[in-house]
């Protein structure tokens, strides 16, 4: 599988929309921290934040505002349904021994490449945060602050989240076409927003089991969180998984017509 | 050696078969030429023998493997061309160079001369999505060469190619195939080209082969053109017993050398004149009309 994983990154390394969302992602914390040091009056933040807080928070901020489901949304499609419409899917089929490698080395090149956005937001945090935010009213000028596990489990569900959504849009994927795919998996994520509010099945609900925020512990309750977190890591693990099993089960028998 | 082996194969999309219970075997070495109308099952059938496509019934044997059972034998012996995109926001070196990757190792030796035989090596640094639809073309066929494939199967590789372009496509395959043994499987509208270089031809129709034979049969076979007075219904001829399926193009009537005495009489019977008769030999576009073959 290694060198079809190898072939996806490349590919993915070469996309212009993967380098412009990278763009985005990273000027976006600059921008709030520079704004935020001009001491713009339109920026209202809640609280004083740490080097730490302040990143995790722009993270936040970008995935509340649908930009990582959006770009991986896109990204997922493009590569499975749009290789399958395009039919430059065959090259690689005809390539390889076994079809799930295909699928696999797609699944951890995007994977990979959600590790890159997450760590380059975090790090553009840091930076903006001594650049600029370090000098500001809102600033605590620490590096972790406390209490800072809330934000770092923040951070990780939000990985596993992403790694869910873009299984999810995998599986999708290999139905439609990709604009189709783009509105059922955003679709599915609004759907899923609305569904958090139902008490019976919230606990259910991905974007829900990732949210810190909602769970209603104290956050300053570190061992039940901790707790909490590996639960939530694992639950969101086995629907990773059961997806992938039922993405690699169709994509194995089904035509690749182009 | 039997390089494909197909055994009653189907494959239908929704009730509508595209391949009907197919039989065919292609030999070492030998080039087969795959003919048909538009919609005849020729790519349902070049994907099926790729694995690309799951038939609903019957059996892919490629170098005595079967298909299902040993998808490696595809991987290391079988060089593709489909009319698919390759990746356009890529380059021409790019996309072999990461096709070589997923087929196992890049050699950069192997990308040169592949790109240099088909006059890609100066735009080699070009993005795909400024070439022409006959570059794109060329491209397809350099990754099928890629590997040193010992078997082809090419779905209408001269499509988009200029004239210099088919004549090198033509000598290539005749040199592989002569050469190295390679055997090439190929679907093609070009019958002038499938006759020259072509080893055996198959007809596809709606799924069912309709005729595989050799060339040097097809050309063998004599067929005479009658030119008659007046257009004669056809029910007349189709009523007579006759080894093969008489053609009325105008006022000719294309016939089996072996039938002629028997639709002369039948002309005669019907007091239509005959202006004239033109015996000549055999070839791929009487076959392909004789067998209700669309003009194209």
């Amino acid at each position: 599988m290694r060198r079809f994983y190898a072939v996806e990154l490349y590919k993915l390394s070469r996309r212009k929309d993967v380098l412009w969302s990278l763009i985005i992602g990273v000027l976006v914390p600059l921008l709030m921290a520079f704004l935020a040091y001009r001491g713009n009056k339109s920026l209202q933040m809640g609280g004083s934040f740490s080097a730490f807080e302040y990143s995790i928070t722009m993270f936040g901020f970008l995935k509340m505002l649908f930009f990582f489901y959006i770009v991986f949304i896109v990204f997922t499609s493009s590569i499975v349904s749009g290789e399958i419409e395009e039919g430059s899917l065959s090259f690689l089929i005809i390539r390889s021994e076994r079809r799930e490698k295909i699928i696999l080395a797609k699944f951890f090149a995007l994977l990979t490449l959600l590790i890159v956005f997450v760590v380059l937001v975090f790090l553009s945090g840091i930076g903006s945060y001594y650049a600029f935010f370090n000098s500001t009213k809102y600033a605590t000028h620490e590096f972790l602050g406390e209490p800072y596990l809330p934000f770092l489990y923040a951070l990780i569900l939000s990985t596993f989240e992403l790694a869910f959504v873009i299984a999810f849009t995998m599986l999708i994927s290999l139905f439609f076409n990709r604009y189709v795919t783009l509105l059922l998996s955003m679709g599915s994520i609004i759907l899923m927003k609305v569904f958090e509010n139902i008490e019976k099945i919230k606990r259910f609900i991905p974007t829900y089991i990732s949210d810190v925020d909602k769970w209603g512990i104290t956050i300053t309750a570190n061992k039940e969180l901790s707790t909490k977190a590996l639960q939530s890591a694992i639950f969101l693990s086995i629907y990773i998984i059961i997806i992938l099993i039922i993405t690699l089960h169709y994509f194995l028998s089904m035509d690749i017509k182009g | 050696m039997e390089i494909v082996s197909v055994e009653s194969l189907t494959k239908k999309y929704g009730k509508k078969a595209a391949l009907n219970n197919v039989s065919l075997k292609v030999s070492k070495g030998e080039i087969v030429g795959l003919l048909g109308p538009n919609g005849a099952g020729k790519t349902t059938l070049i994907k099926c023998l790729t694995g690309l496509l799951r038939p609903n019934g019957g059996s892919v044997k490629l170098f005595g493997y079967d298909l299902d059972k040993n998808y490696s034998v595809v991987v290391k012996n079988v060089g593709l061309l489909l009319d698919f995109e390759m990746y356009n926001y890529l380059t021409a070196y790019e996309n072999l160079k990461l096709l070589m990757i997923a087929q196992g190792k890049f050699n950069k030796e192997k990308t040169k001369e592949v790109l240099q035989f088909l006059d890609l090596w100066e735009v080699r640094d070009k993005s795909v999505t400024t070439f022409s639809f006959g570059m794109k073309q060329r491209l397809r066929l350099a990754q099928a060469l890629l590997g040193d494939p010992q078997l082809l199967i090419l779905d209408e590789p001269a499509v988009g190619l200029d004239p210099v372009g088919i004549k090198d496509l033509k000598d290539k395959l005749v040199y592989l195939s002569k050469n190295k043994g390679v055997t090439v499987f190929f679907s093609s509208h070009q019958l002038p080209d499938v006759e020259e270089i072509c080893d055996r031809v198959i007809l596809l129709k709606e799924g069912v082969i309709l005729f595989d034979g050799k060339m040097e049969d097809i050309k063998g076979e004599k067929e005479c053109r009658i030119t008659v007075s007046k257009i004669p219904d056809t029910k007349i001829i189709e009523n007579a017993i006759l080894k093969s399926k008489p053609v009325l193009q105008n006022n000719v009537l294309i016939v089996k050398e072996e039938d002629l005495n028997s639709v002369l009489k039948i002309l005669s019977q019907h007091g239509i004149d005959i202006v004239n008769i033109d015996v000549k030999k055999g070839n791929l576009l009487d076959l392909f009309y004789t067998n209700g073959g669309e003009k194209q």
